[in-house]
Order: structure tokens, then C-alpha cells, then sequence
């Protein structure tokens, strides 16, 4: 966890470069904060020790943010919009940041590739 | 960018009702301590609570879940409110559909006649 201030100066240092508007690079920060806790809490369920790889990619229509591991596969079949209301009464608020980071980003894709999980977050350019 | 690495919190109490104003940002790093504040900052008798995000400049689901938590144990005939949001915090209200069972003010004052 004492990693992910590092790289959400990552991500927001490159989206401001790529002269994305101030409330885009927000977004990114923290639907990549989201979908880093994501990989550390439930992909290597807290275990120190594991590797999380972030590649960039900026391109003149859209940037790209890839999140890799190779922890615990996310269901993707599984996951469920989270019942806002029903979350008062659980004890714990599973889904939220899966549902943020769809909310937040253009176009969310999960991918299993040579054993590995990746996540690609991805914000096209106002045109 | 804002970055301050840790939340602060400052507590006003009046009677029943408490106003706790957070500043900073909460995220997974630092969701468990304001957890942990709030849990051994509220008595017993307290009926209304009112969390002030007015100096808040970042929160995750983990900062999320705290409020969730909050709601739960401030529900009727409780009051829970959120009050001073920014227009980033609101934003991100909104998306995660707090705002649906969540009541929220301009100011705490404005929460504590109405919550």
C-alpha cells in the first residue's frame, strides 16, 4: 500500500503531460488507486512480496493505463453492480471500487494473458 | 495536486450531535485509522453525526466504506449527514450512488437543523 501515493504521482504526472483537462487526470488517479488496491487486496489477498506492473500509453485520440499481476484472477463473470441502498445493512462494501473505476473511465477491459491479469483503463480525448 | 499523504480530524460536540470536520485525503493507506478514530471518537449518546468534508480533497472506496459504516451506525432514528462537499468529492458521491441514501448539506449548520 506504501507504494500506491508513487503510482498515482505516476499516472498524474503523465496525463497532466499528455494535457489532459484537470477532472480527466483525477479520474485516472483514482480509478488507478482502485484498480492497484483491487490487485493487492483481493488479487495477492495482502501478501507482501508480489509485483504489480503499470504501462502507459499515450496516444493522440486516447491514454491508456495497464495494470498487470499475477495474483488471484478477478470474476469478472461474478461481479455485480454494487446495491448502494443494501451496502447500509453489509458488513462489507464489496464492489464499490470496480463500480468507480467503470463510472470513471471510458472503457474498462479485463484480460488473462500468459497466466497473467491486466487491466486496461483507457480515457479517449475530447475532441 | 493536492497529495497530502494523511487525513486530519477535528471534532466539535454540541449536546447529542457532533460535526467532524476531515481534511486531506482518505484512501486505502490511511481508511483503517480514520475507521479507527471515528470508532473510539463517538459516544454512546450521540444521536447526530455529521461529517464535514469541506478541507476533504480525495477519497477512494476505502474512504467510502468508513461513510457506509458511519450511515449504518447513525440510521434512523440516528442522523447521519455529509456536509461542504467539493466538487470532485461530489462527483465521486454521486457515481457510487451515496447520494441516494446519504443526506447531504451545504453547511454543517444547515445539517444539523435539517439531518
Amino acid at each position: 500500500m506504501r507504494y500506491l501515493q508513487m503510482v498515482r504521482r505516476f499516472v498524474v504526472q503523465h496525463a497532466t503531460m499528455a494535457q489532459f483537462p484537470e477532472d480527466a487526470v483525477e479520474a485516472f488517479e483514482l480509478a488507478v488507486d482502485e484498480a492497484c488496491t483491487n490487485v493487492i487486496e483481493h488479487a495477492y489477498e495482502g501478501r507482501p512480496g508480489h509485483w504489480v506492473d503499470i504501462t502507459i500509453t499515450v496516444d493522440p485520440t486516447r491514454f491508456t493505463v495497464r495494470i498487470c499481476d499475477d495474483g488471484k484472477p478477478f470474476d469478472l463473470a461474478s461481479y455485480t453492480e454494487p446495491d448502494v441502498p443494501a451496502l447500509t445493512q453489509q458488513r462489507q462494501g464489496g464492489g464499490l471500487g470496480v463500480h468507480i473505476i467503470r463510472r470513471l473511465m471510458d472503457q474498462v477491459e479485463y484480460r488473462k494473458r500468459d497466466g497473467r491479469n491486466e487491466i486496461c483503463l483507457v480515457m479517449y480525448r475530447a475532441q | 495536486m493536492n497529495d497530502q499523504p494523511i487525513h486530519k480530524v477535528d471534532w466539535q460536540r454540541d449536546g447529542t450531535a457532533v460535526v467532524v470536520r476531515i481534511a486531506g485525503r482518505v484512501d486505502s493507506r490511511n481508511a483503517f485509522d480514520f475507521d479507527q478514530e471515528v470508532h473510539t471518537g463517538v459516544l454512546s449518546t450521540d444521536e447526530t453525526f455529521v461529517l464535514d468534508c469541506s478541507s476533504l480533497h480525495y477519497i477512494s472506496s476505502a474512504g467510502l466504506r468508513v461513510m457506509l459504516k458511519l450511515a449504518k451506525a447513525f440510521s434512523k432514528p440516528k442522523r447521519f449527514a455529509l456536509c461542504g462537499l467539493t466538487e470532485n468529492i461530489t462527483e465521486i458521491i454521486t457515481i457510487s450512488g451515496f447520494d441516494r441514501i446519504i443526506s447531504i448539506f451545504d453547511t454543517a449548520e444547515q445539517a444539523l437543523a435539517n439531518a
